[in-house]
């Protein structure tokens, strides 16, 4: 997909001696969005933007080292040995060896001489690094103003970790207008550098504008960027709120408990697997971190205390990228992890006051959230008409910011039938998911308006099942192929055992564990598929079958739960 | 050096032997004897005869008159009559092969013969009208013109060439015309619109073969031998560069690559001869053959054929070298060059893994034949065509023993060597032509023009480079220059030409550095390194006259101003003018000129023009500080040099309002901020910044800067407000302020808990800053430990602050906050609440 940015101005920062305008070019190809305030609370922005910028740039893939110039060293060793195989003669063995010698002087010198040569380039090499190469290769922020707060998203390089700054109005000394919506933003190095002097002492406006700084500095900043967004970007963008409608295990840390990660991150890099972080968690207990290989332990502080009602460790890789939230630690009064499972990904919703930032994380450094994982699979889902979808949506975006429940109430759909149309909303960029303040906010990902047509293709395209194991898993309840065989209310939702049989004939025993909405919180499975990937390429489809099946029965359960109502009303 | 013996043959008659021989004339070598011997055989020649002496001019009329005698006699060359008897066998070969013998020794007497054979030809067609092409008798235009016509390959193949031969434009235009018709459409425009001119050769050659690889592959063949028909450089290069990837093994392909090859023999193209015989024998070792239905265009029968097979590759390989020695025996002026084209083909590419007795080229028959075809350790298998070495102690090629076929040819036509020397890849055929010019052709290389000279310095076959340096060394005299030579070299992107060009220059510098066209010319050459030692040359040598220097300012300024004809072309008249000619430049423009070569595209002008700024520091105020700050900030070195020495110099602009400093301090360019701090630091030494200009300082991202303001602000501190200094420093992000900010917290921070209170946050990024500073760290500690001690607020917010700090996991930390605690503790009970610690902290704690 071709992303096209035309800002009118750029965004930057002129301080100034007393007072400091900071202004965000708007994509000028995106609706209107403009915000004009005065920042109360500066240096919190400025913590959360800078830790931003640094998940923007950051790129923790896995990229082998180029050892090009050993083997070609390697090679010249071969030769020279071989070489000296055939010399027999002591004399020319020692004129060689001279030679050699010589040679080694004069590479040495050389680099001596280079060497300034060598440092010109690395700066020149720097230079076009800083100033040339974002240009092209980096993902502008998509901000959103809505009426309580401010937000910006980012994803990675890698594509492996999202971030989200949320602003909420207290932030603001004075808010003086604002049109809601969502554009991105021309977010440069130079305008990080910037946003570093950012100080409580000077009063500072705050400002998204299609103008940007055009008039102030009154220079021609008119600039286009035309990125080849890739599609895994757009598929992460929009996989990674479906990971947050998951049911998730929240924990509570304190600063110095990141801290204390951090640091020991920092200090120690794993040469060898496995390099998990572990989360062992008992009821009634802190939390303990165990880092692999070494199985070091640090026991986080009793604010931790754990308060499910099993004990359980989740391990989780890609633990260096949380060495971005370092910036955050002092400014942050608490931090809430959220856990999805065995090598899935992980959230940590940091709050510092009127400003949360929440950075998620895929299930492990090379996995983009594009990956195998299809978290939307996990969720669960209602067959909605187009009405109910687009009726769905046009509440969210009259009232921005809703819960499931109060979405229901007001489109005058069911619970279920809400979180579906919500979910579906998610996935395909309409909505999000805010951990922090447990509701939906809506947010257009894209320019173009959501229309009918879109809705119709999303929900046949939910029907149709593209996924090949959902589209197995309707199989076999359509064949009748899958039964139930235990179905156990707990107090976060059903455990379920069953039976299921798959096109391959072998009948395997699924076991899950959903929530009330139908959220798949563990699955396991007695098939192959499972036992190899666990929940890191999503549920299989014995599971999903049994699913449907609970879903089925849930339905019914509905239904005559609702008959039964409807029949007292009418006769009270 | 006398022509060979020539051997006559008379059946009818008792002496049946004659041999024309030339000798010279005892005592004067410019005369020479024809000696006519006869005899019944040619071991029994008694009868003899000798007639001159002749001077050399008038020896090939007397021989040619000698012969002409002997044929009235009944006398003919010996093998004719054989030959002349074998035309009229039975059978197609023998015919053949006789038509072959009298075209070879170009025996024009029998072109009605042969021509009178034409008609009844059936499988000796082809071979009778090689014959007449080589004989060169228009006699036989018609004839061949009626057989150009046919539609069958090998006769129009032997009759065009033949045409080609004997000079027959209109025969060949005709040919030409019809080979137009069936080329296909795209490689037919390509051919019309194809440029044959010398300097768009290349082009077109390259475009033809890019239309000819485009069209169907079934008929790249049957194109490639149209377009080598056709003859020209153009055609011929493109058909050439199309073949050069083709796959022998395909029919289609194999048909033509034949065709091209024999035309190539027939046409003496020693060049394409030599690439296609080394192609062929080069894919031949890995190509495997193919088999094909293939309807003969001889009988129209359609026969399973194995194409390009081991055979056929044999064939082809035998068939190039006895092509060879048949040009050594009837044609010997031209083997030298033939075998050259061959030779040169040859590469590491060639080479196998050696084993045995087999060396690692034993599979290159023609090198083989042509380098040691004489060779006494050398065997080379006529079946199998491999060589291979008599003997394992032979290995070494013996110094004084020639070991090539053909010697005396060699030496008779040693500019070949020439050619082997420039483009040979093999290093063994480099050593053979690099011996024979050092030991016996050194003229060669004496006679050598500078064009053949140069590009034997780029083969790998480092004694040939200095083969030719020594030569060009040879050819330059430094007391009386070749200056054409001299510049020639500099031209040369070589690093072994740089070094000669170099030496020779420093060498004549007195002499061309008083020549202002020369020194114009020396700093313009192409080579960059050249040019630059020519500059630093001119710069020590140039004489220190005025009208001198006056009249090459003028040129130099005038080659500043015309565009760069290559990138950095003008570094050196840049130098020759920044470091030699400024004054004399600067008298020659205005301030408005120099600013105008300020916005040239060229660095080397911007140095140059910057330079120029730098004379005139009292311009600044005409330039303005805007301006200045700006130049102050340009990517190019020398232009914030000169930047800076305006800013220097014009102290009355700044010295108001220093502001100008500042922004310079916060530039990307380390050198502009050494400026500035340098400026600021001894003229502002009096005053300083103004507490805003300090504050922009300190704020800033570079250490240097805030370090910058640092001093300053330790400098002057008593002039500011020390408590509003803190509340500003604490809220910057780096460390190194931090580290400031504490100095002054411990200092100067006002007693009571209030101000105490403002410094959470800078406590917290203190203590939980991701790259810890111990010392800023325990100073943190220290604080709030001695000033929670002071008074009970103090206390309630120091011990609020470490408390949190309680769950940190360095075991140092831990016990200083937990210390500072306790102290606290002590000294104010009720105003700390308890603590309390977790199992492990509590266990380190004691």
């Amino acid at each position: 997909m071709q992303a096209e940015y035309k800002y009118a101005g750029r965004s930057g920062i002129v301080n100034g001696l007393n007072s400091a305008n900071m202004a965000f070019a708007s994509n000028t190809l995106r609706e209107a969005t403009f915000f004009h305030g005065e920042l109360g609370q500066p240096l919190l922005l400025r913590e959360a933007l800078a830790a931003l910028y640094q998940v923007v740039v950051s790129d923790f893939k896995y990229r082998p080292p180029d050892r090009t110039a050993f083997f070609a060293w390697l090679a010249e060793q071969d030769r020279k040995f071989l070489a000296t195989i055939g010399i027999q003669a002591q004399q020319v063995r020692q004129q060689l060896e001279q030679l050699e010698a010589r040679l080694s002087d004069l590479d040495e010198a050389r680099n001596v001489r280079l060497k300034p040569f060598h440092r010109a380039r690395l700066q020149f090499f720097n230079h076009i690094y800083e100033n040339e190469y974002e240009l092209s290769y980096f993902l502008d922020p998509v901000i959103t103003v809505h009426p309580g707060e401010i937000f910006f998203e980012a994803f990675s390089r890698d594509e492996s970790s999202y971030a989200r700054v949320g602003a909420k109005y207290e932030i603001f000394s004075k808010v003086e207008q604002l049109e809601c919506g969502t554009t991105n933003i021309d977010f440069s190095a130079k305008l990080h550098g910037e946003l570093e002097r950012m100080r409580s002492y000077r009063r500072t406006r705050f400002s998204v504008d299609p103008g940007g700084f055009t008039v102030a500095l009154n220079e021609s900043a008119h600039h286009e960027k035309k990125i080849d967004l890739p599609d895994s970007w757009l598929m992460g963008f929009l996989q990674v709120h479906s990971a947050m409608t998951l049911s998730l295990t929240r924990l509570r840390l304190e600063p110095a408990d990141l801290h204390a990660i951090c640091q020991f991150l920092r200090t120690h890099k794993a040469k060898k697997s496995p390099r998990a972080m572990r989360y062992e968690l008992e009821p009634g207990k802190p939390v303990r971190v165990v880092f692999e290989p070494w199985e070091h332990t640090i026991e986080l502080s009793p604010k931790s205390v754990y308060d499910g009602a099993k004990a359980q460790s989740i391990r989780t890789w890609g633990r260096d990228r949380l060495r971005m939230l370092g910036r955050l630690i002092p400014s942050c009064r608490g931090i809430d992890v959220y856990l999805a499972g065995f090598g899935m990904p992980t959230m940590y919703v940091l709050d510092l006051g009127p400003v949360n930032f929440t950075l998620a994380l895929s299930g492990w450094s090379d996995n983009d959230w594009a990956g195998d994982t299809k978290f939307h699979l996990l969720t669960r889902r209602l067959t909605l008409g187009v009405p109910e979808l687009l009726r769905v949506y046009d509440v969210l975006k009259k009232s921005k910011s809703l819960t499931d429940s109060a979405v229901a109430m007001q489109t005058g759909l069911g619970v279920e039938q809400a979180r579906s149309g919500l979910s579906y909303l998610c996935q395909v960029g309409r909505a999000i998911c805010d951990l922090s303040g447990g509701v939906f906010l809506h947010r257009d990902l894209f320019a173009e308006p959501f229309t009918a047509k879109q809705a119709a293709a999303l929900v046949s395209q939910a029907a149709e099942e593209v996924n090949l194991q959902a589209k197995a898993a309707r199989a076999i309840y359509d064949a009748g192929n899958v039964k139930i065989i235990a179905r156990r209310a707990v107090s976060t939702g059903f455990k379920l055992s069953g039976s299921s049989k798959g096109a391959d004939g072998i009948r395997v025993r699924p076991q899950l564990h959903v929530d009330h909405a139908g959220h798949i919180i563990e699955a396991t499975c007695t098939c192959e598929f499972a036992r190899k990937h666990q929940l890191t390429k999503g549920p299989c489809e014995h599971s999903l079958s049994l699913r449907l099946a609970h879903m089925s029965r849930l339905a019914d359960e509905d239904r005559s739960v609702t008959f039964i109502e409807e029949g007292s009303g009418g006769t009270t | 050096m006398p022509p060979p013996a020539t051997h006559f043959y008379n059946p009818t008659n008792t002496d049946r032997i004659a041999v024309i021989s030339v000798q010279e004339s005892w005592g004067n070598k410019d005369q020479f004897l024809i000696q006519v011997a006869r005899g019944p055989k040619s071991g029994k020649l008694s009868n003899s005869t000798a007639y001159g002496p002749y001077p050399t001019g008038e020896l090939a009329d007397r021989l040619a008159e000698v012969s002409r005698i002997l044929q009235a006699q009944g006398y003919l060359q010996s093998g004719v009559h054989a030959a002349l008897h074998a035309l009229q066998s039975s059978k197609a070969k023998v015919r053949a092969r006789a038509a072959r013998l009298l075209g070879l020794k170009s025996c024009k007497d029998y072109v009605e013969v042969l021509i009178a054979r034409v008609p009844q030809a059936t499988d000796d067609t082809c071979s009778i009208m090689d014959a007449l092409g080589r004989m060169g008798d228009a006699r036989a235009i018609p004839v061949l013109r009626e057989q150009a016509t046919r539609k069958l390959l090998s006769r129009r193949r032997s009759a065009v060439e033949a045409l080609r031969n004997l000079g027959d434009a209109e025969g060949l235009a005709a040919a030409r015309q019809r080979t137009l018709e069936q080329l296909g459409p795209k490689v037919r425009d390509a051919l019309n619109s194809a440029d044959e001119s010398p300097q768009k050769a290349v082009e077109s050659a390259a475009n033809l073969a890019l239309a000819l690889n485009g069209s169907d592959k079934m008929f790249l063949g049957l194109y490639a031998d149209f377009l080598y028909e056709w003859g020209t450089p153009v055609a011929v290069g493109a058909a050439v560069t199309a073949l050069g990837h083709a796959p022998f093994e395909q029919a289609f392909i194999w048909r033509y690559a034949k065709s091209v090859l024999k035309r190539s023999m027939l046409r003496s193209d020693f060049a394409t001869f030599g690439w296609l015989s080394h192609t062929i024998e080069y894919h031949g070792r890995t190509a495997t053959s193919t088999l094909a239905n293939v309807k003969s265009g001889y009988d129209g029968v359609q026969r399973s054929i194995r194409i390009f097979g081991f055979g056929t590759r044999s064939y082809i390989r035998r068939l190039c070298w006895r092509y060879l020695r048949e040009i050594a025996r009837y044609r010997p002026d031209l083997y030298s060059r033939s075998a050259a084209e061959v030779l040169i083909h040859y590469s590491q590419a060639d080479a196998d893994h050696p084993m045995g007795k087999f060396g690692a080229f034993a599979r290159c028959y023609l090198l083989n034949q042509i380098l040691y075809g004489a060779s006494l350790r050398l065997k080379i298998d006529g079946r199998n065509l491999r060589t291979k070495l008599r003997s394992s102690a032979a290995a070494a090629a013996p110094s004084s023993v020639r070991e090539e076929r053909f010697p005396q040819l060699w030496d008779a036509q040693p500019r070949a060597y020439l050619r082997v020397l420039g483009a040979a890849k093999l290093a063994e055929v480099q050593a053979f032509a690099y011996q024979a010019i050092t030991q016996r052709h050194r003229a060669v290389l004496q006679t050598a023009s500078l064009n053949e000279l140069l590009p034997l310095l780029h083969v790998e076959y480092e004694k040939t480079a200095e083969l030719v340096l020594e030569e060009l060394s040879r050819r330059f005299d430094p007391a009386k220059p070749d200056w054409a030579l001299l510049e020639r070299l500099c031209h040369v992107q070589h690093p072994a030409v740089l070094g000669l060009a170099q030496k020779w220059l420093r060498e004549t510098a007195p002499l061309w550095c008083t020549d202002v066209t020369r020194i114009v010319a020396f700093l313009g050459v192409e080579n960059s390194l050249a040019r630059l030692l020519a500059a630093e040359l001119v710069i020590a040598h140039a004489p220190d006259e005025h009208s001198f220097r006056l009249e090459l300012s003028d040129r130099v300024l005038a080659k500043l101003r015309a565009p760069e004809s290559s990138p950095q072309w003008h570094e050196a008249y840049a130098k020759v003018g920044r470091e030699l000619l400024l004054t004399q430049i600067d008298k020659l423009l205005s301030l408005d000129e120099i600013l105008t070569l300020l916005t040239s595209e060229s660095i080397a002008v911007l140095s140059v023009a910057s330079a120029l700024l730098a004379l005139h520091p009292e311009a600044a105020e005409r330039i303005g500080l805007e301006k200045l700050t700006l130049f102050a900030q340009h990517n190019l070195a020398a232009v914030r040099q000169a930047a800076h020495a305006m800013i220097r110099a014009a102290e009355k602009l700044w010295a108001k309002d220093p502001s100008v400093l500042l922004v310079l301090a916060e530039s990307n360019w380390p050198d502009t901020r050494a400026i500035s701090f340098e400026l600021i630091r001894t003229r502002l030494a009096g005053s300083d910044v103004g507490y805003n200009g300090l504050i922009g300082m300190i704020d800033s991202n570079r250490v240097d800067v805030q370090n910058m303001g640092i001093e300053l602000a330790r400098k002057h501190l008593e002039r500011y407000d020390v408590s509003d200094l803190i509340s500003r420093l604490i809220q910057h992000p780096h460390p190194n302020v931090r580290k400031y900010a504490l100095q002054l917290i411990e200092r100067h921070l006002p007693p009571g808990a209030e101000a105490l209170e403002k410094l959470k946050g800078f406590c917290r990024t203190g203590i939980f800053d991701y790259y810890p500073h111990r010392a800023l760290k325990q100073g943190i500690i220290r604080l709030l430990g001695r000033r929670g001690t002071e008074d009970a607020k103090q206390a309630e917010v120091a011990s609020s602050i470490l408390t949190e700090f309680l769950h940190l996991k360095g075991r140092a930390d831990f016990e200083e906050v937990l210390e500072a605690l306790v102290r606290i503790k002590l000294a104010h009970p009720q105003a700390v609440p308890s603590v309390t610690l977790p199992q492990t902290e509590a266990s380190h704690a004691g």
